[in-house]
């Protein structure tokens, strides 16, 4: 992932709802992607993870992915890292959101420094108040 | 006239419905309005189900295949059927934020 900047244009906000199960497919390669051009083209985002994308940026996850056998001096970082990066590139104007309701029931609200659990209420302020909504997932 | 981006993330294999959101896509491009159908992640191995490539384009939908997507799926397929637009998230990400259009994920 290339984090660089870039021109900015008439700010905007967008919502990325990520739902579900994030590892059934590359929705969250999709969102991460999305969200860094989003940032990068002059706009605030703010993606709110719900389910199973929760556990995605718990505390407990280290910093790279499991190491696949068949290329075992390859070291991918974990999904945690990647957020992390996203969050410390984007200087305040991406925030990564849990959702209290789905956390607490899965046992993921030890999230990483700079990701906050929020009610679950907030997710519709949040959309709703955003000046594009957009929900990935399985919802 | 509206403006929509539709986003398909599936492909005819995954559960969902990818040929009833081409069939909205040649719908609403008959109706008048200005679709731009965005194929993404298993989306861009675009199968039978649904209508055709051709008959889409025919319909005035504008298709874009993600570069990205497309590379990891398909290495060396640098191009698709005439008409058919190779993009990216930037490309992507102006569409999304242009006010004014309407985004749908599937």
């Amino acid at each position: 992932m290339a984090l660089t900047g870039g021109p900015a244009t008439v700010e905007r906000r967008l919502f990325l709802g990520l739902i579900g199960t994030p590892y059934a497919s590359d929705l969250l390669t999709s969102a991460v992607r999305i969200a860094e051009e989003a940032v990068r083209q002059g706009h605030r985002v703010t993606v709110w993870t719900c389910g199973y994308a929760t556990a995605l940026t718990t505390a407990a996850v280290g910093p790279s992915a499991p190491r696949n056998l068949a290329a075992w001096d390859t070291r991918h970082p974990s999904p945690a890292a990647l957020v992390r990066h996203l969050l410390a590139w984007a200087d305040g104007e991406l925030e990564w959101l849990v959702c209290r309701f789905c956390a607490e029931e899965r046992g993921t609200t030890e999230q990483l420094p700079g990701v906050r659990v929020r009610p679950s209420y907030e997710f519709m302020l949040r959309a709703d108040a955003a000046d594009v909504s957009l929900v990935l997932g399985v919802k | 006239m509206t403006s929509y981006l539709l986003i398909e993330s599936g492909s005819d294999r995954e559960a969902g419905d990818p040929a009833g959101l081409r069939e909205l896509a040649a719908g609403l491009s008959r109706r008048g309005h200005d679709v731009v159908l965005f194929l993404l992640q298993n989306a861009v191995l675009i199968g039978p189900a649904g209508p055709p490539v051709d008959e889409l384009l025919r319909s005035g939908v504008q298709i874009w295949v993600d570069e990205l997507s497309l590379a990891a799926r398909a290495p060396g397929a640098a191009s698709g059927p005439d008409g058919v637009r190779i993009a990216g998230m930037p490309e992507l990400v102006r569409r999304l934020m242009t006010p004014g259009v309407r985004p749908v994920w599937h």
